[in-house]
């Protein structure tokens, strides 16, 4: 049993389908690609394929991670070809490495940070992204009220945002990053950063790409190594 | 890729739905064809896209280099919303080409309870609602599907009607429609009409005496059917949707039509004759379709699939072929008997879905007033088989409001679920029973055109009602689950299946009063629909709960299915000879 990380983006084409679509195209295209893709036991058996946190739907990516696991060894390299070659238009593998079987699956699991890049256009003036985002740096805590289907919920934004940069603004336009925490057990919407800093909403076109998934704990940082060195940092 | 919605697609439920970029989709440079067609399914983009007939007409305009065919689908409630209210029209999915730049707008119309959409589609779309009222500047609009047996309450918002199958007349209208900017709208009108299985509803006139529905003038348009199913075009490099859809899987229509004859169901006018297509014709799609889609399950489409006279050799060839690949393939219909039960035996998919049959009736004599070939004992048969192999659900179709029911034939149908309940867990014993599961589906009868008991009346819906109260006191038992129709919407489904023109104008209130997808059980308003029917001056129980005069005319006479009146009059009288012996 061998095991194959890839790094995957997720372009504007099919920034709309949310994550359960993307693994169903996902995993059509590795079927199409004729991939030795190992499978689950039992009535329904899926290919055995993880995921890192879901990526919101209407954003972009370039950094969204799966492990695939195969029933025979395979070259990363020509399967990220062969994969390519069946992706629909906006689905993408830029790397893929091989891995023993053990590891991603709780690395991939483990990614609890993400980077975004975040760029706005409209009524900016007197918004001042830039003195607001340093006010709620220094804020101790940012009281919000998370809406969800079922029923709402208050939390406290701020410690699930590490750092918020504004890279350039001026009356219409905006680009700020932010690293905030991701995943199972409770991350930070960019969006929700954006309506704390009082630019979110209908009035402003936003266009939210991420950028990078970390894992923060001690096998986090391997993987961060890996990936450092894979981009040739 | 913009779309022409950029704007408002992060406000919507379900955006995905209106973006497209699939695989397999098909991206021709729209000014460098000759025909442009938009395929419209008036419903959802999840249920459009589960419809087999868009995907052939789909299929075959594209296949010729030099027409392009692209999809439009009904907006949801929101999404409609979002759109009027940044004035933006409805375009098609591909190019994001406004419905009004095309030359053919086809309109599939599967179920009648889509009609409101249908004029939905043509406001949203820009254009004017009748056929009257457009001309040159505008597509020609054609409808078809199976509604096409009897469109006359939508005659006067579509150009033509395609009455029976696409895949060669699809290509003519095309032909035809290229022709929509630069001649008379009129002279391209008559020039369509003379296209085989092509009905235009403005060439014909319809005749009232008293009120009542007397017969139309013009000729009798045949039903287009395509002679050689075997050598039709079918798509294998189909869309592969991204958006979860009813039905998720590579469809192969392995034969059309249904030789059954039960009396109640259109699908053995509307779809003669029965053709097949071979094993190694449906082999060789199943593995170019499986190779360009990536699909993991093959559902073999018919509507009695295990009557293909290769059936076996093609499940257990898929199935031994593809099992290394996990591939599933279903079987969507079932006949009463153990072979079926044996067939489903072999797929995986059916196995876990559970087995579906479909008796109709709880008597003898209602099962054979509607030619539905099956006993008791068949049916005993057949659940004992499935329960045996290890099935511990079953699902159960009915229709009741069948003419000449009684009280004791409603009860029949409870006695009969509770009879194989018994059976069920006897078979499954103490430690099984507790998972053993009889779905039981109840409809109310709909009389459908071109079928022997056209001309029989929808039940009344208080009796309807107490006949469905009667089925809910006595299968509130474990292990039965009772599913039943809205009745309104089955009522509303009788009126228009068996409408004339007058029609048109109850549609047209209902959707101005804001009636959208009737369909689905959530959007129906059953007020604004009696408010429509009041407005326009009609009664809803006159076209859906009256037996009509077998020696008047009906409002579909002018378009034959294949098969003649003096047929349906002697079933229709086998039905009442039937009938009567109880």
């Amino acid at each position: 049993m061998q095991q194959v990380v890839c790094r995957f983006a997720k372009g504007d084409a099919v920034k709309y389908i949310s994550h359960l679509d993307l693994m169903r195209a996902l995993e059509r295209a590795m079927r199409r690609a004729r991939l030795p893709l190992a499978y689950s036991e039992g009535f329904n058996p899926r290919p055995r394929v993880s995921y890192a946190s879901a990526l919101s739907v209407g954003h972009t990516s370039d950094a969204e991670l799966m492990a695939l696991r195969l029933t025979s060894p395979m070259d990363p390299s020509e399967l990220r070809t062969r994969l390519n070659a069946c992706l629909p238009e906006g689905l993408a593998v830029l790397q893929a490495w091989a891995t023993p079987p053990h590891q991603p699956k709780t690395s991939l699991g483990e990614m609890d940070a993400a980077d975004y890049v975040v760029r706005i256009e409209g009524p900016l003036a007197g918004k001042e992204p830039c003195r607001r985002a340093s006010e709620f740096m220094e804020r101790e805590e940012v009281r919000i009220t998370r809406v969800r289907d079922k029923g709402s919920k208050d939390l406290d934004l701020r410690p699930l945002v590490s750092a918020i940069e504004v890279v350039r603004e001026n009356a219409s336009e905006a680009e700020l990053h932010l690293r905030l925490r991701t995943g199972s057990s409770g991350g930070a919407r960019p969006e929700e950063v954006l309506a704390a800093l009082g630019i979110g909403g209908r009035e402003f076109r936003t266009a939210i790409h991420r950028s990078a998934l970390y894992a923060s704990g001690s096998r986090g940082r391997a993987v961060r190594q890996r990936l450092r060195r894979l981009r040739g940092e | 890729m913009p779309t022409p919605w950029d704007d408002i697609l992060p406000y919507v439920t379900k955006p995905a739905r209106y973006t497209n970029r699939e695989w397999h989709a098909a991206h021709k440079p729209l000014d460098r064809v000759s025909a442009r067609v938009a395929l419209v399914f008036p419903d959802a983009y999840d249920a459009g896209m589960s419809h087999l007939g868009l995907r052939i007409l789909y299929h075959v305009v594209n296949e010729r280099e030099d027409y392009a065919a692209e999809r439009a689908f009904s907006p949801w409630g929101d999404m409609e919303a979002e759109m009027r209210a940044a004035g933006l029209p409805l375009c098609s999915l591909e190019s994001g080409t406004p419905l009004a730049d095309f030359d053919l707008v086809g309109i599939t119309l599967p179920y009648e309870l889509n009609y409101t959409n249908v004029l939905n589609v043509l406001d949203l779309a820009g254009l004017p609602l009748k056929s009257a009222e457009r001309d040159r500047r505008h597509p020609l609009v054609v409808a078809g599907g199976v509604c096409a047996a009897n469109p006359e309450p939508l005659a006067d918002y579509v150009d033509a009607i395609l009455w029976g199958e696409g895949e060669e007349a699809i290509l003519e209208l095309a032909e035809a429609a290229r022709e929509a900017r630069s001649s008379d709208r009129d002279a391209l009108l008559r020039h369509v009409a003379s296209i085989e299985g092509v009905y235009v509803p403005r060439l014909y006139q319809p005749r009232r005496d008293h009120g009542r529905f007397a017969g139309v003038e013009g000729a009798v348009v045949a039903r287009r059917v395509v002679a050689d199913l075997d050598a039709a075009p079918y798509p294998t490099r189909q869309v592969v949707p991204f958006v979860e859809t009813v039905h998720d899987r590579l469809t192969l229509e392995i034969m059309r039509g249904c030789g059954r004859g039960c009396r109640f169901c259109q699908a053995g006018a509307c779809y003669r004759p029965v053709r097949e297509r071979s094993a190694a014709t449906v082999l060789r799609l199943a593995e170019e379709g499986l190779r360009a889609t990536g699909y993991d399950e093959v559902s073999l489409l018919g509507f009695n699939s295990p009557d293909h006279s290769q059936i076996e050799e093609i499940v257990d060839t898929l199935v031994e072929r593809y099992a290394e690949e996990r591939v599933s393939i279903s079987l969507p219909s079932l006949r009463i008997d153990t072979f079926s039960v044996q067939l489903a035996g072999k797929l995986r998919r059916v196995r876990r879905a559970g087995l579906t049959f479909a008796p109709e009736a709880g008597t003898q004599r209602l099962r054979d007033a509607l030619n539905k070939q099956v006993t008791e004992d068949d049916l005993f048969q057949a659940a004992r088989a499935a329960f045996e192999a290890g099935w511990h659900g079953i699902k159960l179709y009915f229709i009741i409001g069948l003419p000449g029911e009684t009280a004791g034939d409603v009860e029949a149908i409870a006695d009969l679920v509770l009879r194989l309940r018994e059976m069920g867990r006897e078979i499954l014993g103490r430690e099984r029973r507790g998972r053993l599961r009889i779905a039981v589906s109840v409809n109310a009868f709909v009389p459908k055109p071109h079928t022997p008991m056209q001309w029989c009346a929808q039940d009344a819906p208080e009796s309807l009602q107490q006949k469905l109260s009667l089925l809910r006191g006595k299968l509130q038992v474990k292990g039965v689950q009772l599913s039943y129709p809205n009745l309104p919407a089955s009522r509303l489904e009788a009126a228009l299946a068996r409408g004339d023109r007058r029609l048109g104008e109850v549609i047209e209130r209902a959707w101005q009063a804001g009636c959208r997808f009737d369909a689905w059980d959530e959007h129906f308003k059953p007020q604004a629909w009696a408010d429509a029917f009041a407005g326009a001056g009609q009664d809803v129980a006159e076209w859906a709960n009256r037996d009509l005069d077998p020696a008047a005319p009906v409002p579909w006479d002018h378009l034959d299915a294949g098969v003649s009146k003096e047929t349906l009059h002697r079933q229709a009288e086998v039905v009442a000879g039937a009938l009567g012996a109880g």
